[in-house]
């Protein structure tokens, strides 16, 4: 049955997506003017190209010579993703802030979960501006076929700025030095692996596999934020 | 409950970070490249003759009775191969075994081409340009167009993105007529202008029949070719070559080539081994007495020397150690259960596999569950790991001990 919209245990989750709301609203609205930026100097890079090539010139550069007119974009949800980790939980480990969040009546689990989701959320909301405005000017000057190349050639990436987010997160919340290094050690091996393509599909016969990846990589926050709230240091 | 299952996700990440890692650094450490090989076959000697380069790039000539060349001898022995060599010389034949080669020219007389089946393994954009085969200038040039094969052949164009109806209607219906059946499979090309003459594209149907499609004086020349039996493309390179003998090399789902002629569209199997292990590349050298197809192998190379008709007279296989062979694979198989890999050596695209090494990797295992067992007696925070979480080194060898030894178990858990 549904919580009527003012019992008492949804006050404190109120009260927290507000804070990470506030932590997180500028990096948002960086995110969003930097993506716009580039979109613009994509789309206005395709004008200009348009403008002074002949039309089957310009596809075939980018059918044949492979060349990813969108190649700005690649490390942009990666940046995104660490630097909401970062704005997100920074403030919550300097002097330990975030234990004062763990007396909130919410589970440990719930409250890193809800922190959790609220980063992720903002995150996939820039990767979906960034996939639309790509799909959006890509459809401008090009088929459907070279629409959906672009777009399953950005999934990778986007995934990229997901994992970004959990890593940051979970080695900043972790207490442990030597453990953050290891875990730095282990996303950043992983994370590499979504750029190791360098054309386009690249990535189309094993996306599932990376998803899946990159899904697993959303759980050892738990274990980070669990071993913050014990306080272990070895 | 949910933060061992973090631990153990954890764990696994761990495992599967490094078991693309250290493989790499690995060898990194210990590969050494075999030397090259390469065999051709010498008219002049009737014998095969070798050269073999080492990683500094130096290069020996032998025959196979292990008699060494110098380079010049060996240049000398293959007068079609190097012949604007011994025109610098001065010292080209006037006939090579009773072939006049006065007017020899290597452009038009030889052909020399690599089939590499993992270069069409790679993304496409089902777009291509459909070039006039019959144009009235020399040189080539592009349309204005570019062809798609969806329920039917469109033609569409860059500057409005429109269908053109003209010609999609005229080559559908030629398609249609021929009982092409929609859509396409794959289609195989070569789109440039770089070319003396353009031969269009080999398409594979819905049904799996190979199609040659090309435009000539704007109308379509639709021609079947028939393959046998049971035969599925997976690979195929256009070959448009003034030598004019063979319109295309194609590899089968079955592990065969054929040549598809150029006169009647016959395809001709080409006696190539079948042993199991990735197909190679295929180079393929054409002269006035035959064909030479050199098969590189992952750890062979073989030259067949085939007739005018392309039936095999002889061949010659050099071999070398096997990676997995040398005493670096042995520890490698031992040390390494598998490994992960994002790249495959048998297509251009991005991958998530786990490469198993084998048996010999059990004694890497068991080295790994005793190095266990030996920690968890000195590394106090692994005495609190469940003997259960032996299972990870069972599984991950090497990669599980390491992944416990970094991330055990809180004291709590």
């Amino acid at each position: 049955m549904a919580l009527p919209e003012n019992t008492e245990p949804l006050r404190p989750l109120r009260a927290l997506i507000f804070k990470e709301w506030l932590k997180i609203r500028w990096v948002l609205w960086g995110a969003l003017l930097i993506s716009l930026g580039v979109l613009t100097l994509i789309a206005l890079e395709q004008r200009q190209l348009f403008r002074n090539n002949k039309p089957f010139d310009v596809w075939f550069m980018v059918i044949f010579r492979r060349r990813l007119f969108y190649a700005e974009l690649r490390f942009i949800p990666l940046a995104i993703g660490v630097i909401s980790g970062l704005a997100q939980f920074v403030p919550e480990i300097i002097k330990k802030r975030l234990r004062l969040a763990f007396h909130l009546p919410v589970s440990e689990t719930g409250l890193i979960l809800t922190m959790q989701l609220i980063g992720l959320t903002a995150s996939l909301l820039t990767s979906l501006g960034l996939l639309a405005g790509l799909a959006l000017i890509t459809h401008w000057y090009y088929p459907a076929e070279i629409v959906f190349s672009a777009v399953i050639t950005l999934l990778p990436w986007l995934l990229a700025g997901w994992m970004g987010y959990s890593a940051t997160v979970t080695v900043l919340i972790e207490p442990v030095w030597f453990r953050r290094i290891v875990l730095l050690a282990i996303y950043f091996g992983l994370i590499r692996f979504f750029f190791a393509g360098f054309s386009y599909g690249d990535y189309s016969l094993s996306w599932g596999w990376y998803v899946l990846l990159t899904l697993a990589t959303t759980m050892p926050v738990f274990l980070s934020g669990h071993r913050f709230r014990r306080g272990f240091h070895t | 409950m949910i933060v061992r299952l973090a631990r153990h996700l954890l764990i696994l990440l761990t495992m599967l970070a490094a078991s693309f890692y250290l493989p790499e650094f690995y060898w990194q450490l210990f590969y050494k490249k075999p030397i090259a090989t390469r065999i051709t076959h010498s008219i002049i000697q009737d014998d095969f003759l070798i050269t073999r380069t080492d990683t500094q790039g130096t290069t020996t000539y032998w025959t196979t009775q292990g008699q060494s060349l110098t380079r010049r001898e060996y240049i000398q022995n293959n007068p079609f191969l190097f012949y604007s060599q011994l025109q610098r010389w001065g010292i080209a034949p006037d006939s090579v075994k009773g072939y006049p080669m006065r007017d020899f020219s290597n452009r038009i007389h030889t052909m020399s081409l690599r089939f590499d089946p993992r270069e069409t393994a790679i993304a496409q954009i089902p777009l291509y340009p459909l070039l006039e085969s019959a144009g009235e200038y020399i040189t080539l040039s592009f349309p204005d167009d570019f062809f798609r094969i969806r329920q039917r052949l469109e033609f569409i164009s860059p500057v409005d993105r429109s269908i053109v109806d003209s010609l999609t209607i005229r080559f559908s219906d030629a398609l249609d007529a021929a009982g092409f059946q929609y859509p396409a499979q794959s289609i195989y090309g070569n789109p440039t202008t770089h070319k003396i003459f353009d031969e269009g594209y080999y398409v594979v149907d819905q049904a799996g029949r190979l199609w040659h499609l090309k435009k000539v004086d704007g109308k379509p020349f639709i021609q079947l070719i028939e393959l046998p039996a049971g035969c599925q493309v997976q690979s195929l390179q256009v070959i448009e070559h003034p030598i004019r003998q063979i319109r295309a090399a194609l590899l089968t789902r079955e592990r065969d080539y054929y040549f598809i002629l150029w006169d009647d569209y016959r395809p001709v199997r080409l006696p190539l081994d079948r042993a199991p292990g990735r197909p190679g590349t295929v180079s393929i050298y054409l002269d006035p007495f035959g064909c030479q197809l050199l098969h590189n192998r992952e750890n062979s190379t073989t030259c067949y020397l085939l007739d005018r008709d392309y039936r095999l007279l002889k061949s010659h296989t050099e071999t070398w150690t096997p990676r997995h062979e040398t005493l670096a694979g042995r520890v490698y198989g031992a040390l390494f259960p598998y490994s992960c890999q994002i790249r495959s050596a048998d297509d251009r695209y991005i991958h998530l596999t786990l490469r198993l090494n084998g048996w010999p990797a059990l004694i890497g295992i068991a080295v790994a569950l005793l190095a266990t067992l030996l920690a968890r007696r000195y590394y106090p925070a692994l005495r609190r790991s469940p003997i259960a979480e032996l299972g990870w080194v069972a599984v991950g060898g090497l990669y599980g001990f390491i992944a416990l030894l970094l991330i055990p178990p809180d004291p709590e858990d």
